[in-house]
């Protein structure tokens, strides 16, 4: 079977005729973003507790980690951090958090489902990072957010988003009595939050093919293409999170699927021993689907999936290789639509791993230059912070480029680009910066024509 | 069995479509924590979504439920699918689920629709609690 011929039949044919009708109900993001509501979003994700536990928006979504969190960073922390209510707070000991499972894999506990049996009916799952959010929450179903595409009460919003972390997240007791044990978030903080959430990282999707000079991550944009052996861009449309338009229609965005991550074998968290109940994804009770992460963003802010299941960027490819993905009713659906389902070889795997590192490490570059620029208007609000954060997105774009033995030209000039913007920490000169800026440049010169 | 897979695909097209197809009108908030909200606190909620009013009566039979806003009368239906909770935060207590028979007569209630088109059956009933 001709695969386009295939992916048009199967899916434009059942697909299309609905989702083109659909209205998005999701608010389109804010064509100019105002930076009063930047900064006081910002202050209210690092600062404001909502008179809870002690949490913040940024104890999990750290910026320094790429608004995520890893288990490394977690094993640096102090054990008073209000990551760690659950060990500080008698009151949060039991069914809040299992830090068998935070401590060693970054799982936060979630009752995705209810919290009728908070000791049995619950899922853990890790932090997704907020970067590119402008980009990748709409949908012709309506907003998606969080791992699932049901992460806020209320009409679904990345706006109402907060509302329902503070009541899982950040509450004194698990009765989560509003006024008593968190206070509710306003529709002002809403506004600002979802402002503040939305400015972050890129703005808009990649156009692919680039002009990758990199003769493997250049093959591995191929192969993400190809409709024939990759197939990565169906989904995953210009390493974005949205589905091909000339596929899934105009309107389609973000879309849902099983893709069969929960049946993974061996996944870290279960071999520890530690109650894992099933996640059921979407909706309640659960459909067993996931939203289509963005892959620009993907090779720096692992482990991947919903469920920390995988570590490297390499191993979350090797996913559709295998039976989990292959048997999954996504995995069916392509092996439907293209007549065949997805079977890399090891160099191939690597390949396409290797332009999702370079196109990682490009977006790096370009937050890192515009971080600075940004000060001005307010977005993380301090020269400081936001050189500290313009050196950690240089920092991640040549620790991706590093891990993935990639253009080692790219990795020298960030390195000269890194430490001249620290040493710009506390003497901020303009030219200086001027200059770092051009160095990170050359290195993006190296990596796309 | 090439055939069977295309249909499986098909179905789960077909799946997906309908998935989308009920964000024409239908809202998909999380429904754990919504329990925990109280009665029009709800956010992004209006009397475009959702309507609060107070129980005039109930039809078992029927299953539904009528409610009082301001000058009219409306009646909505309750599903296997409809979740009642009850709001106990005006007495400072957790929210819990509750049943028909907590929707008395004179309390306050929101009700979020399935279909705020339609506005025919309720996807959840909360119950104020005083």
């Amino acid at each position: 079977m001709n695969p386009m011929l295939g992916w048009k039949r199967v899916c434009r044919d059942v697909l299309f005729a609905g989702v083109a009708a659909s209205i998005m109900s999701c608010r389109p993001p804010p064509t100019t973003i105002p930076p009063d509501a930047v900064s006081r979003g910002r202050d209210l994700f690092f600062n404001e507790t909502f008179e809870g536990n002690g949490r913040t928006c940024g104890t999990c979504h750290r910026a320094e980690e790429n608004f995520a969190l890893t288990a490394e960073f977690v094993a640096k922390l102090p054990p008073d951090d209000p990551l760690f209510v659950a060990e500080t707070n008698p009151d949060l000991g039991q069914n809040f958090e299992n830090p068998a499972l935070l401590r060693p894999f970054g799982l936060i506990l979630e009752n995705q489902d209810g919290f009728g049996d908070l000791a049995n009916n619950f899922n853990m799952r890790g932090i997704p990072h907020t970067l590119g959010m402008s980009t990748s929450i709409a949908s012709a179903g309506g907003p998606r957010t969080g791992w699932s595409g049901d992460g806020a009460p209320g009409d679904g919003s990345l706006r109402s988003f907060a509302t329902g972390a503070v009541i899982q997240h950040f509450t004194k007791r698990t009765d989560r009595v509003a006024g008593v044990d968190f206070r509710l978030p306003n529709d002002q903080e809403l506004d600002d939050l979802e402002v503040f959430q939305l400015s972050l990282g890129r703005q808009e999707d990649l156009s692919l093919p680039l002009l990758l000079t990199g003769f493997v991550a250049a093959r591995g944009q191929e192969i993400f293409i190809d409709r024939a052996s990759g197939k990565c861009n169906a989904c995953h449309f210009n390493a974005g999170a949205n589905g091909d338009p000339t596929i899934f229609g105009p309107t389609a965005g973000n879309l849902n699927f099983d893709t069969g991550v929960e049946v993974l074998p061996d996944q870290p968290a279960d071999l520890t021993g530690e109650l894992v109940p099933p996640d059921d994804g979407f909706g309640n009770p659960g459909m067993g689907e996931f939203n289509t992460p963005s892959l620009v963003e993907a090779a720096d802010t692992g482990p991947f999936f919903h469920n920390n299941a995988v570590e490297t960027i390499e191993g979350a490819v090797a996913f559709y290789n295998g039976a989990s993905f292959n048997n999954s009713p996504a995995g069916q659906l392509i092996a439907g639509a293209t007549g065949s389902g997805i079977n890399l070889d090891a160099t191939q795997v690597v390949a396409v791993a290797a332009f999702l590192r370079v196109i990682n490490s490009l977006d790096n570059i370009d937050q890192s230059i515009a971080l600075p620029q940004r000060s001005d208007q307010g977005v993380f609000g301090s020269t400081s912070q936001d050189l500290f954060l313009a050196a950690e997105e240089a920092i991640d774009a040549r620790t991706v480029l590093r891990a993935g033995g990639l253009h080692p030209e790219a990795v020298v000039l960030l390195t000269s680009a890194i430490h001249a913007i620290q040493a710009l920490e506390g003497r901020y000169r303009a030219g200086e910066m001027n200059e770092a800026i051009a160095v990170l440049e050359q290195a993006r010169d190296a990596m796309i024509g | 069995m090439r055939e069977t897979v295309i249909m499986k695909s098909l179905r789960t097209m077909g799946a997906l479509g309908v998935a989308c197809l009920l964000g024409v009108s239908a809202l998909q908030g999380q429904a754990s924590t919504e329990q925990f909200i109280p009665i029009g606190q709800s956010p992004g909620m209006s009397s475009t979504y959702s309507m609060i009013g107070e129980v005039v009566s109930v039809d078992r039979n029927a299953g539904t439920v009528t409610v009082r806003l301001d000058a009219e009368t409306r009646t909505v239906g309750i599903t296997d699918g409809t979740r009642i909770w009850l709001d106990r935060s005006q007495m400072q207590q957790g929210a819990t689920t509750g049943s028909v028979a907590d929707l008395q007569p004179g309390r306050n209630v929101e009700i979020k629709y399935v279909d705020y088109e339609a506005k025919e059956n309720a996807d959840w009933i909360k119950v104020g609690i005083t």
